[in-house]
């Protein structure tokens, strides 16, 4: 399109835009006759009809156009921001005019297009501004200023009965007052014909003098009338996304409107009953599990009216009884009845009025501490009210067909204020009846981690008093207690409701649990799979993995459906240095046999109606199960792609759980710490930075300092990338998505060695730098793995790390030239070894061990055991020589650089006090070497640097993802 | 910010909105800093949400910059101007940068109607929106303004038309048109 041929189809749009859509085709057929232009500007119309639902609706990005404190809106004057919703903002303003305080609405629709639709929303403002009764918050009026609408309101200061009501029930007094004053509003508003249709204690504004006001009166009305239903679909988006969270509760909501029929007083009068029933009981009357089960109670159950006090009088009993009616006809007729029926109550609960003032005293108490607090703080009531519409059709659908349970939702749980997800996951748990997210948020630095608990019909998460440290969350069959591990090495299990953490048992380090309806927690700790009951007592070995004749390690044990069968993952080899292979494996309560089902990088998780979930290369994949015959059938089909894998254990733990019912949780992520290669002078100053931010492992300089060599990438898929230090440019080496890791330059910086998985083992290779020619192995296919540590300078030995005859590993030096032979340098009994490296002389080895009971540096001469030195002192890992050989550097258990002077006085080995240089900033969670590298004069440091601004994803969960296997 | 800079930008303002360019290039490197420093904090520290609201991180930038007393709307309006430029630029490279970040080069980019994370869904959009827009400007370089000031810098229609020196009702007009052919624009690039 040239611009002159826009201005002429330009003109023309905007001409159709202003006539009504059923006039626009005669005028196209009058403004253009041409088919080629008519159609061009009748697809911009049906792009003009999408981009109002798009997030180009809005002139902000994100949500909200705000207002600037001061500025000016007709005759009001904002004052502060005290609330935001779906449709808008809410500001509390000053009517310059009248000098008094208001509550404005902006409304986020425009109306632009369509006039017609406004003055709908105009007259059903006007109407709902003619209610005038003192318990109720008055609409002023709907005004316009400039493109802005916004709604004028009362400003009603005090809080909503649903604050109120999660300090518990009230007393009968309170309950019977505040009662009396929402059956008045109603009254006075039925009789003008107005229905609130969206009334719950959140809609209720308890006023520091005991009065009470209800809110938003009809405006679940007039908003929801405005809307089409694609309005209605994309409004459910936009809330679910906002909020972070699908939509409000349907509690109050009566079996009509859930059902999706017309709706007329006598739904208020449901919700009412609703309203009062929580007052008196402090529990709602319709509560389940899920949303979907709140609808099919207000439908289906009665209320347990049990909750009710003893004291509660039996008219009102009765009272409550008829407001709870489900069918509409035979339920309370007016609410005036109600009204009558409380206030008989009051008066001969000892005099007209008594109650009353008693009620007026203590919500004055209240009042005092929220004096100035306003009503506005909860999120879009009436873009909810729009969306439990929606919802309500889809729960009467999703009710009607169980085996077909609808649509796929899908919405994000970000983190809770002021904390992040570790950038590469946290773990997470959805309880089993699909209504709590768990997870795991480790706050910064070293501190320990705290447990979370969203409730996904809820706005915000919060955090469990009282529980540090925990690790690997996972709930009771009940979804009411969390199980979990903590970094003091105890089970541990604490009620979601609140209440102290209560410890069950002594664990070494803890794998993942599970528990069954039976009472059986079964854990993983380390080569074994224990329970306990869930009471707590002593841990019986359920299995073992030592029996099994080889080492192994267990994590994410998962009961079946007959509660004592239940799948693992099963990790054989070692779990600290990435030596072994994993799988997915079965085992019984009943037995201490255990049964492989498949290799996996992830564990796999068991969900109704039959299918096992695991991440495989980054995706989430779901694969039919049946539970009974242990056997996993057909092909893997997508369900959510990037899903992290945690490298904690250098083993893909993936991120994501289940719930019984249709739920899914996951969090995507890289599978790993992004890192950016920062150099350092040895006061720690940032010289430069050196190639993109990415997922990075063990990095290596060549001899002319000219090249750095580092592993980039995913688990199970990192390859070497070659960063060329003066062009600034990086290439990959390899190039075959397996693990490759642990590059090391050949002295004329022509070869690089590396270790890598490509053939399903763990073997050293070497490949030209110059990324010409293929990887030539270097060591055989033989056991045991073997993680390449250093090369010595004559190019004579490779030492490389691999696992012992217990978990832990140890050093073995590989002969590179004449007969290639294997020989231990460092073999650990009790004790591990790594990360060796050749001084520069290659008469002495520096590695960090464990003998000591934690990771000290050493020295130790080479090829031959002639001497051994301690170097650091308290504490060290990732020790590195400066080329002249006469200074050591290593690291702290803190991250803080130190060095060391070495000498070698008569053919003896000497080393000074070790000096700290400066507190390094490194990623964390990476167990395989040196994650940083000195230069040759060891006056500058490249580290592997975490990117400190990125956070983790939020957390995703999917309702009903078993659709997404539908014709699959 | 003090009072100096501050007062010294308020002058820049008002020199601009008397027609002065070079007031405006004089600005554009603080405002820049000081959008940078909020979106920084907004995007990575304080919300961890991930949700961005540009109008808000303009307007606490403007806050920040100009003293409070007897704000000029027409300063106001000018600095919006700005800051929504600067606010593209924040806001696009930090998306084009979360894009390449992600392994596999070639991340899908997603469909404006997919339902998916909206967060996720936006730093496409941005991407596809900041493409659309730079097309849009060679058609009509005008409107390409006018989406940027009304999107980036979250201005008001009176806003726009005072820095764009048109009447309310001919922003509103270009608004719609441009808003049309822009979905247009980028859907088809979504392969819809």
């Amino acid at each position: 399109m040239t611009p002159e041929a826009w201005q002429e189809i330009k003109n023309v749009l905007a001409e159709a835009l202003e006539r009504t859509p059923e006039q626009r085709s005669a005028y196209l057929d009058q403004a253009c006759p041409e088919p080629n232009k008519r159609r061009e500007v009748e697809s911009l119309l049906l792009a003009d009809k999408q981009a109002q639902h798009s997030f180009l609706s809005g002139p902000a990005l994100g949500s909200t156009e705000e207002l600037a404190v001061g500025r000016r809106l007709g005759i009001y004057e904002i004052v502060s921001r005290i609330g935001a919703g779906g449709m808008g903002d809410v500001y509390q303003a000053r009517d310059t005019k009248l000098g008094r305080s208001v509550a404005i609405k902006v409304l986020r629709l425009e109306f632009d297009h369509d006039p017609e639709r406004l003055s709908r929303f105009q007259r059903e403002a006007r109407l709902l501004a003619s209610l005038n009764h003192p318990n109720i918050a008055t609409i002023y009026g709907l005004e316009q200023s400039g493109d802005t609408q916004y709604l004028v309101m009362e400003l009603v200061p005090g809080k909503t009965l649903a604050e109120r009501l999660k300090t518990g029930p009230l007393d009968i007094a309170e309950a019977l007052a505040i009662a009396q004053q929402i059956c008045a509003a109603l009254e006075s508003a039925h009789e003008q014909g107005i229905v609130h249709r969206d009334l719950k204690p959140a809609n209720v504004e308890v006023m520091p003098d005991g009065r009470i006001k209800v809110l938003d009166f009809g405006l679940a009305k007039a908003f929801a009338g405005e809307f089409d239903a694609d309005t209605q679909r994309s409004l459910a988006k936009a809330a679910g996304s906002e909020a972070g969270t699908i939509l409000g509760t349907p509690a109050y909501m009566s079996p009509e409107q859930v059902r999706g029929k017309s709706v007329d007083k006598r739904a208020d009068i449901w919700a009412f009953g609703c309203v009062f029933y929580e007052m008196l009981s402090g529990r709602r009357a319709f509560d389940a599990e899920s949303i979907t089960e709140v609808l099919a109670a207000v439908l289906t159950e009665e209320p347990n009216w049990s909750n009710l006090p003893q004291t509660t009088p039996p008219a009102i009993q009765r009272l409550l009884r008829r407001c709870l009616v489900k069918e509409p006809k035979q339920r309370l007729r007016d609410i005036g009845d109600a009204r009558i029926a409380i206030e008989e109550v009051q008066s001969g609960a000892g005099g007209a009025g008594v109650p009353q003032v008693a009620a007026q005293s203590s919500a004055e108490q209240q009042g005092a501490a929220q004096q100035h607090k306003t009503s506005w703080r909860r999120a879009a009531p009436w873009a909810l009210a729009a969306v439990a519409i929606l919802i309500a059709a889809f729960a009467v659908y999703y009710l009607a067909r169980p085996k077909k349970p609808g649509e796929v939702i899908r919405f994000s749980v970000p983190a809770p204020a002021n904390t992040s997800f570790r950038p590469w996951g946290s773990f997470l748990s959805l309880s089993p009846d699909g209504r709590t997210l768990a997870f795991v948020i480790e706050r910064a630095g070293k501190t320990k981690s705290g447990l979370w608990v969203r409730a996904l019909d809820s706005l915000a998460a919060e955090s469990l008093p009282g529980v540090e440290g925990a690790h690997l969350p996972f709930w009771s069959p009940d979804s009411r207690y969390i199980g979990f591990f903590t970094e003091d090495g105890k089970l541990a299990k604490v009620p979601i409701s609140g209440g102290p953490p209560q410890v069950l048992c002594d664990v070494h380090s803890g794998g993942g649990g599970t528990w069954n309806r039976d009472g059986v927690i079964l854990f993983a700790d380390d080569d074994k799979l224990y329970r306990v009951p869930e009471v707590g007592g002593t841990p019986t070995p359920v299995a073992d993995a030592a029996e099994a004749g080889q080492k192994s390690f267990y994590f994410f044990p998962q009961f079946l459906p007959d509660q004592r069968h239940f799948l693992f993952f099963l990790i054989t080899g070692t779990t600290h240095r990435g030596y072994g292979r994993s799988f997915v494996a079965a085992g019984s309560v009943d037995s201490t046999k255990t049964e492989r089902l498949f290799e996996s990088l992830s564990q796999a998780l068991y969900a109704p109606p039959g299918y096992l979930l695991y991440v495989t290369q980054g995706t989430l994949v779901a694969q039919a199960f049946d539970a009974d015959r242990l056997r996993s059938t057909g092909q893997p089909v997508p369900i959510g792609t990037g899903v992290g894998l945690s490298r904690a254990w250098n083993y893909g733990l993936g991120y994501f759980s289940l719930s019984q019912n249709g739920v899914l949780a996951y969090q995507t992520g890289p599978s790993g710490p992004i890192s950016q290669m920062t150099w350092y002078d040895r006061k720690g100053e940032t010289l430069g930075t050196i190639a993109e931010p990415a997922v990075r492992l063990t990095p290596a300089l060549s001899h002319d300092e000219t090249k750095i060599a580092v592993p980039t990438g995913e688990i199970g898929g990192s390859d070497i990338w070659v960063y060329d230090l003066k062009r600034g440019a990086e290439s990959r080496l390899t190039v075959n998505a397996s693990d490759n890791f642990n590059p090391v330059w050949s002295p004329d910086g022509k070869n690089v060695m590396y270790s890598s998985w490509r053939s399903g083992h763990l073997d050293i290779y070497q490949q030209a730098a110059n990324g010409l020619g293929n990887a030539e192995p270097i060591s055989g296919s033989e056991d045991p793995p073997k993680a390449l540590n250093d090369v010595s300078p004559d190019g004579r030995y490779a030492i490389y790390d691999t696992a012992g005859s217990t978990e832990l590993t140890e050093l073995w030096v590989l002969s590179l030239v004449g007969e290639r032979k294997l020989f231990p340098f460092v073999q650990g009994n009790g004790f591990g070894a790594r990360e060796a490296q050749f001084s520069p002389d290659g008469r002495y080895v520096a590695y960090a061990s464990h003998e000591s009971g934690k990771y000290e540096i050493y020295v130790q001469s080479f090829p031959q055991h002639l001497g051994k030195w301690q170097i650091s002192t308290s504490g060290g890992e990732e020790p590195a020589w400066r080329r002249d050989g006469k200074e050591l550097f290593y690291l702290t258990p803190e991250d803080k650089l130190m060095a060391v002077e070495v000498h070698t006085v008569a053919g003896q080995f000497q080393a000074e006090i070790p000096k700290p240089l400066f507190q390094a900033q490194l990623v964390q969670g990476l167990l395989w070497r040196n994650r940083y590298v000195v230069s040759a004069n060891g006056q500058q440091f490249l580290m592997l640097s975490p990117v400190r601004n990125s956070e983790g994803n939020p957390i995703t969960v999917v309702l009903n993802w078993p659709v997404l296997l539908e014709g699959k | 910010m003090p009072a100096a800079s501050s007062s010294r930008i308020s002058r820049l303002l008002a020199d601009w909105s008397q027609g002065n360019e070079e007031a405006r290039e004089a600005l554009i490197p603080v405002v820049y800093d000081e959008l940078r420093r909020i979106a920084r904090r907004h995007l990575w520290h304080e919300r961890p949400d991930h949700t961005l609201q540009s109008a808000a991180l303009v307007n606490e930038a403007y806050l920040r910059l100009v003293r409070q007393d007897a704000p000029q709307w027409q300063d106001r309006a000018h600095f919006l101007a700005v800051a929504a430029q600067l606010m593209r630029h924040i806001l696009v490279d930090h998306a084009r940068a979360r894009l390449t970040g992600k392994r596999g080069g070639g991340a899908p980019r997603l469909s404006l109607d997919a339902e998916l994370v909206p967060a996720q869904k936006q730093e496409f959009d941005l991407v596809a929106l900041d493409d659309a827009l730079a097309k849009l400007a060679t058609l009509d370089a005008q409107q390409s303004r006018l989406i940027e000031l009304r999107f980036f810098g979250g201005l008001s229609i009176e806003e726009t038309a005072v820095v764009l020196g048109v009447s309310p009702a001919t922003v509103k007009r270009e608004w719609a048109t441009a808003r049309a052919w822009l979905q247009r624009e980028m859907k088809k690039e979504a392969g819809i």
